[in-house]
């Protein structure tokens, strides 16, 4: 058989030898033109019309793969509107070959749509100034550097404000703004009782906007002088998300009034649409800073003389011509007198190290702002959408190797048509136009498809996994546009282009001769290096997909000493209340109550902190005992008897908190097992006296030992904790920390936490009239800031992981169910000689798998080396995990098997007479 | 591809070479001329593809059968003439005693009677 096969292959690589130079083609297209000329003139002797009879002819010598249409065209384009002649030849190709057209269109749709969502997220975060905001590289960000420390401080005390105010000369204005982002932002309760919501608020100076430069789009903006003055009348701007949400968009919202917290606030002015100040999130409510009086601080002009506070973002314009190293320098000599003068006891030391902290003004612009402001707000986001960007150019480029693959098979599919044109005197240059028109026809389509495939994927972008930033805008923006068309002449381009230049080349003879069937038997380099390709950036997004996949399972299966997902904590903004501690106490109680008799719950508990909240640490020693240094300082919580039942944790020795542990009763306290273990070593520690806060203190006996729990992070290192019933820890001591972290409402769950946040959100709220809005969230969701990079990572190398598998199986599988249709004449006499069905089988799996084969050997390297840049984003697995790379490698070789296997079984069933008949 | 038997048959594979040669056994002629000549000696039976056609004459040429060279036809138009070599003349009888032998052989068995 095979010499048979290699007699044919001599024999037409000598005739086109032969066919090759320009006098063979000459040669060959006189004879040809010729040819159909006398043809031409034989029909019209038969009664035919001139054009019908060229038109017989040249079918006649197309033979029946070609049909009379393609000719017509063809004849006729050489001298009609040449352009849109190619467009309409190439639509009814498109129409002739649906299967071919479809695949070639979603291939496009889906590297295009998923290019341009990427585009859209990734121009909003990085690429675009913050919208309406005037001038804004004139804009700057203050922070100071820590002394001896990595890292700046990029929020100040108010009071550092107005030492820039009054001592900088470089700064036309100065104004503050508290963090919008959502690991820090703040949310006001809006309305009380069972109806109450809360709302996304930031607080700002009075000319914050101002100093911006941004027009409301509705109403007015606060004054200069409306931030320090004492106003009758609170003011408010709503955001214009939240004036069409909660006014419909209707003017008469200005001379609204809102219950915020205690007061009650008159709307003034909308922002415009898009508007969220210099940060991405989305803000309902700007109120001026005064508000924080009753809002974040709970009474008194605080706001405007806590120096210790540091919450206020400081963004200050640039003086006309002033150069931002000039302000900066003048900006630290005032950042260093005031901080001198606020010092109570000023040792020359403490003065002189001053001299190493240094005013940093970072940029606004996002491009630019990773040495600045808001660095740890937005660096996540960044870095995710980075990643993401990555991802989707290798989607793309994954897309477009698939394409061209496609387009380089039709094009040797056609070799013959093409050699027909050629010989007819088509010029080359024509030829390549009209493969590219082919090829841009088709992107096109696969465009029109993309922008539908990027409404959707930034819509579920946007709700699942950014849900915090503001996204008013539409998905498809113009610039969006923009460069979704630019990427479509690119992919337009790339993969029509070069096949088209080979289509173009083919020798004349060889492919007349050889009809449709030999040379796509021939195997292609670069057919098969596309096809490696593609199965190699599969392996890679793969690869990603199952690492962070795993990273998060790792994480979710971390044993952080609480049970996450049972357990929910509730809690209210108790500054905006205006309620003292001992009535806040009392609601919580209340709320304790109410939420026992909800179906479902196991346990509740209130205390003051909790494992990933606000935590707080405490002296504490033992009477005549020197206690190690690293646990001098545990942290403590101040709890009621349920508290580690509503939290899952485990009581290791002695017993928990009773009801009888009150005030006045022997004072009581619960360690953890590291606690233990650094102070009592073997020993039992119940019974034994630990002095709580100072030594002078009575003695607190140790009543149990519990389980470690994490305090802040999902790693971190090894705590001592202590916890002490609620109502033994002195009121003058717990004041100032309930009145800063607030009361927390503990409830463990039977089942699934998530069907209990809204009843006990309604029952906290339905406690009182005066109740605000109560933020009732699942541990899952508390944890769930720190286990974000590893979601989103795993949810979006997931979703491009299958795309990448789907495009690849589609590659495979067109290519080889092409070449089993080319071969079937092939394949006829191999059956005709005796070849089983099951040797075809073979032949063709092997076709497509061999170029899987190769694909993963790349992609596994490739993985590898690009391990290393996300070694950093993954939890507990290395990025060279077997087992991942073994997986991915095993899912796309089932994709290649299974798309190599359909048409290999409908080669092995070749009727070997029908086949060897045609053509 | 139509499947079964069409009213108008293309030459057999490996038969177009033994009919341009007897095509031109008669007189000299252009590729257009063999075409016609087979057409109508086959009573338009056989069509011949002229995407087999050239192939097979530069094959035939590039063998040693044929010769070609243009001249000028009646219409005063420049066109290729192919004429028959010695070798080809042999060639040609070689097939025609190879053909005899095949379709005999396929009469035979057709004729064969279903028992």
């Amino acid at each position: 058989m095979s010499s048979v096969l290699a007699r044919v292959r001599a024999a037409a690589s000598r005739i086109v030898g032969l066919a090759r130079g320009g006098t063979a083609d000459a040669r060959l297209r006189e004879e040809i033109a010729f040819h159909i000329d006398m043809e031409t003139t034989r029909n019209v002797a038969l009664g035919l019309s001139h054009d019908e009879a060229r038109r017989r002819a040249l079918v006649n010598f197309g033979g029946r793969q070609r049909t009379s249409d393609d000719a017509r065209d063809q004849l006729r384009s050489e001298w009609g509107n040449e352009l849109l002649r190619d467009v309409r030849f190439s639509l009814r190709g498109m129409r002739r070959q649906p299967g071919f057209t479809l695949t070639v269109i979603v291939t496009l749709a889906l590297g295009i749509g998923a290019n341009a969502t990427m585009f859209g997220l990734i121009d909003r975060l990085l690429l675009r100034p913050p919208p309406h905001v005037a001038e804004p590289d004139r804009l700057v960000l203050f922070n100071l550097t820590y002394h001896g420390q990595d890292g700046v401080q990029t929020t100040q005390p108010y009071g550092m404000v107005t030492v820039m105010r009054e001592q900088v000369r470089d700064f036309s204005s100065v104004s503050v703004a508290t963090p919008a982002a959502l690991s820090r932002r703040q949310y006001f309760p809006l309305g009380r009782g069972p109806t109450g919501t809360r709302a996304a608020g930031v607080l700002v100076s009075g000319n914050y906007f101002n100093t911006l430069g941004v027009h409301p789009a509705l109403g007015r903006f606060f004054s200069p002088d409306e931030e320090t003055l004492q106003h009758a009348e609170k003011l408010a701007v709503i955001g214009y998300g939240f004036w069409r949400a909660h006014f419909g968009g209707r003017r008469d919202a200005i001379g609204a009034v809102l219950d915020v917290g205690t007061a009650k606030f008159t709307v003034i002015g909308v922002t415009p649409r898009d508007f969220s100040g210099t940060e991405l999130s989305d803000v309902d409510l700007w109120l001026p800073i005064e508000a924080a009086d009753g809002l974040r601080f709970g009474s008194g002009p605080l706001w405007a003389t806590s120096a210790d506070d540091q919450w206020l973002y400081v963004i200050a314009r640039l003086a006309p011509g002033v150069t931002v190293q000039h302000a900066a320098a003048q900006a630290t000599v005032a950042a260093r007198g005031w901080m001198a003068a606020r010092m109570t006891r000023p040792t020359p030391e403490r003065l002189a190290r001053l001299d190493s902290q240094v005013v940093v003004l970072g940029s606004i612009l996002p491009s630019k702002s990773m040495s600045g402001f808001g660095i740890s707000a937005k660096s996540s986001e960044i870095k995710i959408s980075k990643l993401l960007a990555g991802v989707a150019v290798m989607v793309l480029l994954l897309a477009c190797a698939n394409v061209a693959n496609l387009l380089l098979l039709r094009a040797l599919q056609r070799r013959r048509e093409i050699a027909v044109r050629l010989a007819l005197g088509v010029s080359r240059t024509r030829l390549v136009m009209q493969l590219l028109i082919e090829g841009f026809v088709l992107t096109l389509f696969g465009t029109a498809g993309a922008l539908g495939v990027a409404a959707v994927a930034s819509g579920v972008v946007r709700r699942w996994l950014l849900a915090d930033l503001a996204w008013t805008g539409s998905g498809l923006s113009a610039r969006v546009l923009a460069f979704t068309a630019a990427v479509a002449l690119f992919t337009g381009l790339v993969t029509s282009l070069v096949p088209a230049l080979q289509a173009s080349r083919p020798d004349l003879t060889g492919s007349l001769k050889a009809g449709v069937r030999d040379g796509v038997n021939q195997r292609s380099r670069l057919r098969s290096g596309l096809l490696v390709t593609q199965a190699a950036l599969a392996i890679v997004l793969l690869a990603g997909a199952g690492l962070f996949t795993r990273s998060l399972r790792n994480v979710n299966a971390l044993d952080v000493g609480i049970d996450v997902d049972h357990t929910l904590v509730g809690q209210i903004n108790q500054n905006s209340t205006g309620l003292t501690n001992a009535e806040a106490r009392r609601l919580y109680d209340e709320f304790a109550e109410r939420a026992r008799t909800l179906p479902g719950v196991k346990a509740v508990a209130v205390s003051i902190a909790m494992p990933f909240g606000l935590s707080w640490s405490t002296t504490v020693s033992l009477p005549g005992r020197r206690i190690p240094n690293v646990a001098s300082r545990p942290y403590q919580y101040a709890v009621t008897p349920g508290y580690f039942d509503a939290f899952g944790m485990r009581l290791i020795a002695g017993r928990e908190f009773t009801a009888g542990d009150r005030a006045g009763t022997e004072p009581v306290v619960i360690v953890n097992e590291t606690m233990a273990r650094l102070f009592w070593h073997d020993q039992s520690p119940i019974g034994q006296c630990l002095k709580v806060d100072a030594d002078t203190k009575p003695c607190t006996t140790v009543v149990g030992v519990v389980n470690d729990t994490r305090r802040q992070n999902l790693v971190e290192g090894i705590i001592s904790q202590i916890y002490r019933p609620l109502d033994q820890v002195p009121a003058s001591y717990s004041d100032r920390i309930v009145s800063f972290f607030g009361y927390t409402l503990a409830v463990a769950t039977r089942g699934n936490p998530d069907a209990l946040v809204e009843p006990l959100r309604r029952t906290m709220q339905s406690v009182g009239a005066s109740v605000p809005y109560a933020n009732v969230r699942t541990m899952r969701e508390v944890l769930g800031v720190q286990t974000r990079s590893w979601y989103l990572g795993a949810r979006v190398f997931s979703a491009f992981g299958a795309l990448a598998l789907v495009l690849a199986g589609i590659g495979l599988f067109s290519v080889v169910a092409f070449t089993v249709g080319q071969r079937r004449h092939e394949f006829g006499i191999r059956t005709a000689l005796g070849a089983q069905p099951a040797d075809l089988l073979r032949l063709t799996v092997t076709r497509g798998i061999a170029p899987a084969m190769l694909g993963i050997i790349a992609g596994v390297v490739l993985a590898l080396l690009g391990g290393r840049f996300v070694e950093s984003l993954l939890f507990g697995v290395s990025a060279h995990d077997p087992m991942v790379l073994g997986t991915a490698s095993a899912a796309l070789l089932l994709c290649a098997v299974v798309a190599s296997l359909a048409p290999a079984i409908r080669a092995a069933k070749a009727d070997p007479t029908i086949a060897l008949r045609a053509d | 591809m139509p499947k079964g038997m069409n009213d108008r048959g293309d030459v057999l594979q490996g038969t177009l070479d033994m009919l341009v040669l007897k095509a031109l056994r008669l007189e000299t002629m252009h590729g257009w001329g063999i075409a016609d000549r087979l057409r109508q000696w086959s009573n338009d039976v056989l069509q011949v593809n002229q995407g087999s056609l050239y192939p097979a004459l530069y094959r035939l040429e590039q063998h040693g059968l044929i010769t070609s060279e243009w001249k000028i036809t009646e219409n005063n138009r420049r066109a290729r003439y192919y004429s028959l070599t010695v070798a080809g003349t042999r060639q040609l009888a070689e097939e025609r005693k190879a053909w005899r032998r095949m379709s005999e052989a396929v009469n035979l068995v057709m004729a064969v009677s279903r028992a």
